[in-house]
């Protein structure tokens, strides 16, 4: 550390110092969120995480457990999650309008979030019972029972409300609890109320757990005044450079957007699509920019993310690291999205890279990477949408979702074929020319495949293709 | 044979953490994969590099990333096969 930097880490564990930091970081949030409230409450719960004395009960995960789920708490009786407006519909649909969509949500967060602690004890009374062997199959059976019991027509009443309260619920913790009943494994597992109080942390995120689980957390936690100031320092580090980059995201989106005329690739497909006629270049430039608009954009807000679970004194990995710089498929995906891609190593790799083929090294490592990045990935997204139910319908909820499938299998494929030449000798390049091909390659890829993963389910594959056919001129 | 062994483990330890924009040294105790340092796909590749090249069986251990955390626990994993 320079001596400037090591002036200011000493500067900020005296009173007057934190004082400074907390009302930077509360305007750092504030420039995220855009809800002074909201900022002032996420803050205020970072600080007393990062200051509070290491009593054993504090050790245990209970002042996180606190913390967090006051906030989710918070966030659900206010409305500002996304699941206020699906449950009101269904409830609207049964005429159960009487009920407070608000209240039912927060009943469903504390029930599930008991359902979660009781499967994590059972997980450690019978480890081997195939439910805790399969966690991940067993909830999706039940989920997947619960949405046929929540789609119109199926079941009526309570029986369909309770039923979508339960896919709700799961569609935004499954992958919280994944990660805690995989620590439940381990030889030093963290403490019950530690792993639910990583259900959606007080630092954020969404049904994607950023910063990982208690396995985690426990590690990079902050142990002595010095280290908490070091890491509120990269904290504030990494929080300017989440803003710098929001702005830029802005910026870049009024200029090429607004004064440019280039549009988000669905609707540059839409366009396409109903004749109204526009240069291909412009087709080009629209989908190169909506794949450098997201990598941008995910960078800005995963990391201010980070930056607040780092002010609260948590050494958390980042969330997006030097994109431009991948230099083959999984760099790209571990630089761009880190935290998706762990969760996706972790719940589908592993288990399946120590399971299948370990005699033929190569299709062990091919088999793996497809199940992560093709079957994890589309069913990831798939779960995280699953709100779009009463909207669409259980048929076209499904129907709707084959251009994902489609970009999740090409996807697998590339990264496993890149996977396997690494595995066969040839590495990643180091030249500048090599680098330069890389990135062309690696980034002209991903962005052709947004035409056909842009989550929009307005389009159909067949459209994709011939918006795809034509940018090259077909 | 142990000292090779440290020292190409820590040249690939180190090419991990190079690749992930980490050029802070470490030591052969220190916690790499838990600490998250190094992330789990790395640790993935290093499986297959001690199955490969050393002969480990990890059906053999329940796995868990604790068990390759530092070069000293690899090591001592290895001697152990």
């Amino acid at each position: 550390m320079s001596l400037g930097q090591e002036r200011f880490v000493a500067a900020i564990q005296a009173w007057p110092g934190r004082v400074v930091l907390w009302a930077f970081a509360a305007l750092l949030v504030w420039f995220h969120t855009e809800d002074g409230w909201d900022a002032m409450m996420l803050v205020g719960a970072a600080a007393c995480f990062a200051h509070a004395p290491r009593s054993r009960w504090v050790q245990r995960g209970w002042l996180l457990l606190l913390l967090s789920q006051s906030i989710n708490l918070a966030h659900i009786l206010n409305g500002s999650t996304s699941l206020t407006e699906p449950l009101t519909r269904v409830l609207h649909d049964e005429q159960w309008e009487a009920l407070n969509p608000s209240s039912l949500l927060a009943l469903g967060h504390v029930g599930f979030l008991g359902l979660a602690w009781a499967h994590l004890a059972w997980a450690r009374y019978r480890p081997q019972a195939w439910v805790n062997q399969h966690p991940l199959l067993t909830w999706l059976a039940v989920g997947g029972l619960a949405l046929v019991l929540a789609a119109p027509g199926w079941a009526s009443g309570s029986t369909r409300v309770w039923a979508w309260l339960l896919v709700l619920m799961l569609s935004r913790n499954v992958w919280f609890l994944m990660l805690a009943l995989l620590d439940q494994r381990s030889a030093q597992r963290s403490p019950d109320a530690l792993q639910l109080g990583t259900f959606h942390p007080f630092w954020g995120g969404s049904s994607l757990p950023y910063g990982k689980g208690a396995a985690l957390l426990r590690k990079v936690q902050a142990q002595t005044p010095a280290d908490l100031a070091l890491t509120q320092y990269k904290g504030l580090k990494l929080g300017l450079w989440s803003l710098g980059l929001l702005f830029l995201e802005r910026g870049l989106t009024w200029w090429l957007e607004d004064q440019l005329g280039l549009r988000q690739v669905e609707d540059e497909v839409a366009a396409f699509l109903s004749q109204a006629g526009r240069p291909v270049w412009l087709q080009w430039g629209s989908v190169l920019w909506s794949q450098f608009d997201y990598a941008l954009w995910i960078a800005a807000w995963g990391n201010g993310v980070i930056a607040l679970g780092r002010l609260a004194g948590l050494r958390l990995p980042r969330a997006s690291h030097r994109p431009l710089e991948s230099r083959t498929m999984i760099d790209y995906f571990n630089r761009v999205v880190y935290y998706f891609k762990e969760l996706l190593v972790d719940v589908f790799f592993t288990p399946s890279f120590f399971r299948y083929f370990k005699a033929h090294p190569r299709l062990r490592l091919f088999f793996a990477t497809f199940m992560a990045a093709g079957v994890g990935n589309a069913l990831y997204h798939f779960v995280r949408d699953v709100d779009l139910l009463p909207e669409m319908g259980l048929q076209a909820l499904f129907v709707s979702f084959h251009s994902y499938l489609w970009y999740s299998l090409v996807l697998a494929l590339a990264i496993g074929w890149s996977q396997v030449r690494i595995l066969n000798g040839i590495r990643p390049p180091t030249s500048l020319g090599g680098r330069l091909r890389a990135f062309v390659i690696i980034w002209g890829f991903v962005s052709l495949m947004r035409i056909f993963g842009d989550e929009s389910r307005s389009h159909d594959l067949g459209e994709r293709l011939q918006f795809l056919i034509h940018l090259f001129g077909a | 044979m142990t000292d090779d062994l440290r020292t190409s483990l820590r040249e690939r330890l180190q090419g991990y953490l190079t690749n992930q924009g980490d050029s802070a040294g470490f030591t052969d105790d220190e916690a790499l994969f838990t600490s998250g340092r190094i992330d789990s796909f790395s640790l993935m590749q290093l499986v297959l590099h001690l199955e490969s090249h050393h002969g480990v069986d990890f059906s053999s251990v329940n796995f868990e990333p604790a068990l390759l955390d530092s070069v000293d626990r690899i090591v001592d994993l290895v001697a152990k096969r």
